[in-house]
């Protein structure tokens, strides 16, 4: 912290007369020793034979220090990282990093440089929070190549908005008319102060995650544990019609608030509201009937970033119309781990669980699998699979945590007559409802005295019969036929 | 594979006779064949129809106009036999000769869209003076050499073609997208116009030319003599009732020896196993999941779902095909290891939604404050487009394919969607429910189209209140406000009336 603060008081001391002048702000110098280019090679889990990694992929990023050896980035480039590569400028060798902190719903990174590999301690920076609309910007990125590149853009508003790789939806600045297409972890300044980074682009666009949120994760990453900040935990849908106001008798002159339209079984409000309650205001601040509220600093904002900016386990009070009355109502910030939810959203990083038993492939329902349909995948995913995602996948209960799928068959002589099969979603096993992938090696011990195994599906689906005595014959056929190393493999 | 359920239904028990062409010189053949083409050349007519579609987001009103044109052949009665995708949605059909200027006003007498034909009368009864009625053969030799006859890509002039018999199997008819009967395919060129022509073998109609492969090169595909002979029986009593279905879904997994031994059948015998039993169908009670079909009719059921039958080697539903609705079949299944039989009354079994495409079917609605109720169809369905199965709304998709699975309920009989929403002051914040499956108005369920007039009659606490599948959020609307508008609404959008 005394660097970066030493940094920016010499920066703005020596670019006073600059500014005064009106002259643009280049911080092309000072940044040299903060920016870095970043090398992830990234191994995944092909989901359609989840025994097997991708080939290896590498790609380039870019981050800026925030430590000594320290670095922010975006998270999205880390999901799969296997081996981060730093280059920093007019340093040739490449610096070995690891992740530290990562968070995939605000898309941040933290990682780590072996400061052994270091020449010098790099130049921290510290991210201001600061917001003025219409004003250009000036981006900063260490190129590939090595160079210190430069880009512009117009800081055009603020909006809270689904990252590209989540399910939460967060604050971002948007800005328009940018120079350069970044997106991929460049800095963005305002005059001398560093506000953002990038984190999309579209033909117009740039997303930003903002200074506010930049700065909450990286003093939560520096904490002994990151607790992680909020996730709504429920849906709501738009309050305009008088005649449902009336309807849940609320006053002709109260005119605010949102309907909850469906309470999840995770996240932050999950276990304190219900449905066809009204949320008038969150810590004060008045929603209107879209579930926006008037920030002071950025206008109309959707009521998410009154959560998400919140540290899990703080409490919030949610101020609701229920039963014809208004409570306020103590809320606990929670967050939704993408691994807990019925349908997970993402899996980075993580190996898939499966087992192939006589040649029949089961495991985890996932959003990643579904996307194996390509471009418009929830249109042709088989709707009885992406009904779990669609309307299920935040609500996972004791009784059902996973949604276990026939993938396919891997044909041999045992499972004539099955190979067709696939895409079915495991209803018993021997007899034992299945409510998760664990459940499927404990159903498997049931009835010992049966000379079958017996899998029977969802919907009118048959069920599948395999025939005890010769599973290990078969287990060994598929492994060698297939090249499967392992024929199953849980967490 | 799953055994796809047939729309369609067994004939009457039609013995027919395979014909055995005996193979003659080619020179002879070429003779003979000259013939009986001047013989018939005015007996295979030409059709032209002016169509058009039903609208079923908004019921009331129609779609614009198309034209087509196919063929025809005149057989027995003075009746003239075509395909139904010739005249589907017809409003004007006229028929001509080659050779002759003269057109001839004509309608449809009856049509079977699950079998792709239909009889068309021409008013003028000495269209058929000179005409020479064609006879119905049997079912052609594969490899062996049939004729085209019709009026293609819009020439005046009877076209002929020749072509083999290449195979003879169960297949789709493409008209509905849905049923499947036996099928033969020829590599005779049929192309648009040559539909609802007579394909002949020895003099006689093996065939009416009905559909080709697009992606394919010169396969065309004939309705058989057995199709068609169950069109003229069914309409004998002067009402068309369509091919019956078994009532059940069936799964072709008895290769599998285990599958087999857990499901107690004997090691010797071949079968299908149910899957699925439609409701309110008239399986219903007699069959049930898990059970092995092993012979229907007269015929035993191999593991791939196969029945011999007069040498041909089809799908077991060509067993209920020769039967027509409201006979008898009898079929044997497995049950907890021992054999069973039961006879099963031949019907349409349609379960709550159906695959196929619907013609000729005036679309019926219900109009509540702007709020169109129709019955969800496919035909409702295709207005998404060319790719609307993987465009339409979710819930909608996943009843497509499931609707008898997943809804529970013997009394629901249609699914009724809310099509479209006539903007008015009193229903101007509920553009969100549109093309949602409504499950109760004001607490009374919906089976039909025909529950809502009563449903919305009546109201909770001055509120209509809607349901939907798949939606935690209800419908709510001021009642007296609706009905005041009700009037109101129907004129500025031109309605005829709230409902037909």
């Amino acid at each position: 912290m005394f660097l970066t603060k030493s940094i920016i008081s010499i920066v703005i001391a020596v670019l006073t007369p600059l500014l005064l002048a009106g002259e643009p702000v280049d911080l092309t110098e000072p940044m040299r020793q903060s920016l870095v280019y970043i090398e992830v090679s990234g191994v995944g889990w092909e989901q359609i034979q989840p025994w097997r990694q991708t080939a290896v992929s590498t790609v380039g990023t870019y981050g800026c220090a925030v430590g000594p050896n320290e670095v922010l980035t975006l998270a999205r480039p880390m999901a799969n990282a296997v081996s981060l590569q730093v280059r920093r400028y007019a340093q040739n060798e490449y610096i070995p990093a690891k992740i530290r902190v990562i968070d995939y719903e605000y898309n941040l990174c933290l990682i780590e440089l072996d400061a052994a590999a270091l020449q010098t301690p790099l130049e921290p920076i510290e991210f201001v929070d600061k917001y003025i609309k219409n004003r250009d910007l000036r981006a900063y990125w260490l190129s590939s190549g090595g160079h210190l590149t430069t880009g512009r853009a117009t800081l055009d508003r603020a909006d809270v908005m689904y990252s590209n790789i989540s399910f939460v939806k967060s604050l971002q600045y948007v800005l328009s008319n940018p120079s350069r297409a970044t997106g991929n972890g460049e800095v963005y300044c305002l005059e001398a102060e560093p506000i953002g980074m990038a984190c999309w682009n579209s033909e117009t666009e740039v997303g930003l995650i903002p200074a506010e949120s930049i700065n909450r994760f990286l003093q939560q990453a520096h904490q002994p544990a990151y607790k992680g900040f909020g996730a709504v935990g429920f849906e709501t849908s738009d309050l305009l019609d008088p005649a449902v106001r009336k309807w849940l008798k609320m006053p002709a002159d109260l005119r605010h608030g949102v309907y909850v339209s469906t309470v999840y079984t995770m996240g932050t409000g999950s276990s304190e509201l219900k449905r066809d309650d009204v949320i008038l205001a969150i810590n004060g601040q008045t929603l209107n009937p879209y579930g926006r509220y008037l920030d002071l600093r950025y206008d109309r904002l959707g009521m998410e970033h009154l959560i998400s900016r919140e540290p899990v386990g703080n409490t919030i009070i949610f101020d609701i119309w229920r039963n014809g009355k208004q409570e306020s109502v103590e809320v606990v910030v929670r967050d939704i781990k993408a691994d807990k939810m019925l349908v997970p959203y993402y899996t980075y990083g993580k190996r898939p669980e499966y087992l192939v038993l006589g040649g029949f492939v089961l495991q985890k329902l996932t959003r990643d699998y579904m996307t194996m349909w390509g471009d418009g995948w929830q249109g042709k995913t088989p709707p009885h699979l992406f009904q779990y995602y669609r309307g299920e996948a935040f609500k996972p209960t004791p009784e059902r945590k996973d949604i276990v799928l026939l993938s396919y068959v891997l044909p041999t002589e045992m499972n004539l007559g099955y190979q067709q099969l696939g895409r079915l979603v495991v209803k018993s096993i021997n007899g034992k409802e299945i409510g998760s992938f664990r459940q499927v090696f404990e159903a498997l011990e049931a009835a010992p005295e049966s000379p079958f195994h017996v899998i029977e599906f969802e919907l009118s689906s048959p069920a599948v019969i395999i025939p005890k005595d010769q599973l290990p014959q078969t287990d060994r056929q598929i492994m060698q036929n297939y090249g499967i190393r392992e024929l199953s493999y849980r967490k | 594979m799953m055994h796809q359920r047939s729309m369609g239904l067994p004939c009457a028990a039609m013995a027919f006779i395979l014909l055995v062409a005996t193979p003659l010189p080619a020179a002879v053949q070429e003779s003979v064949f000259e013939d009986i083409i001047k013989t018939y050349e005015k007996s295979v007519v030409m059709i032209m129809a002016v169509r058009q579609e039903f609208d079923y987001v908004t019921p009331w009103k129609k779609r614009p106009m198309s034209g087509g044109v196919g063929t025809g052949f005149v057989i027995d009665g003075r009746r003239i036999l075509t395909n139904a995708h010739n005249v589907a949605n017809a409003r004007y059909i006229e028929v001509s000769k080659q050779y002759e200027a003269t057109r001839y006003p004509a309608a449809v007498e009856f049509v079977g869209h699950d079998c792709d034909l239909a009889i068309v009368r021409v008013y003028d009864e000495s269209f058929f003076d000179d005409t020479t009625p064609l006879s119905l053969g049997g079912i052609p030799r594969v490899n062996s050499t049939v004729q085209t006859c019709g009026f293609p890509m819009g020439g005046r002039q009877l076209s002929i073609t020749k072509g083999v018999v290449s195979r003879i199997e169960t297949g789709i008819y493409s008209h509905t997208q849905a049923d499947s009967h036996v099928i033969i395919q020829t590599d005779a060129a049929i192309n648009p116009g040559n539909s609802g022509g007579p394909v002949l073998q020895d003099g006689k109609v093996v065939g009416v030319a009905f559909q080709g492969l697009q992606q394919a090169d010169n396969i065309g595909y004939l309705i058989p003599t057995t199709v068609i002979r169950h069109f003229l029986t069914d309409i004998e009593d002067g009402t068309y009732d369509g091919f019956g279905s078994l009532g059940a879904d069936t799964f072709e997994g008895l290769h599998n020896p285990a599958y087999k031994k857990y499901l107690q059948v004997p090691p010797a015998v071949e079968g299908v196993v149910v899957t699925e039993v439609v409701r309110n169908s008239t399986a219903e009670g007699i069959l049930k999941k898990g059970d092995v079909l092993t012979k229907i009719g007269d015929y035993t059921i191999d593991n791939d779902g196969l029945i011999h039958i007069d040498g041909l080697r089809l799908d077991f539903s060509e067993a209920i095909d020769r039967k027509q609705i409201g006979e008898t079949i009898d079929i044997t299944f497995y049950r907890d290891g021992r054999p069973q039989t039961a006879t099963l009354n031949v019907a349409l079994n349609y379960p709550v939604l159906t695959w196929g495409r619907l013609y000729d079917n005036e679309p019926k609605y219900h109009i509540f404050a702007g709020l169109t109720f129709v019955t969800l169809s496919r035909n409702f369905l295709e207005n998404w487009g060319r790719n609307w199965l993987s465009e339409i709304p979710f819930t909608l998709r996943y009843l497509f394919f499931h609707a008898n699975e997943l809804i529970d309920d013997a009394e629901r009989k249609q699914l009724v969607v809310l099509s479209e929403i006539l903007p008015d002051d009193v229903n101007v914040y509920l553009a969100g429910f549109k093309n949602q499956v409504v499950e109760t108005v004001n607490g009374v369920k919906i089976n039909t189209l025909k529950d809502l007039p009563a449903a919305f009659e009546k109201d909770q606490d001055g509120y209509c209140i809607v349901k939907f599948m798949n939606n935690d959020s209800p419908m709510i609307i001021d009642a007296a406000a609706a009905r005041s508008r009700q009037a109101d609404i129907l004129n500025k959008y031109q309605v005829p009336a709230a409902f037909n």
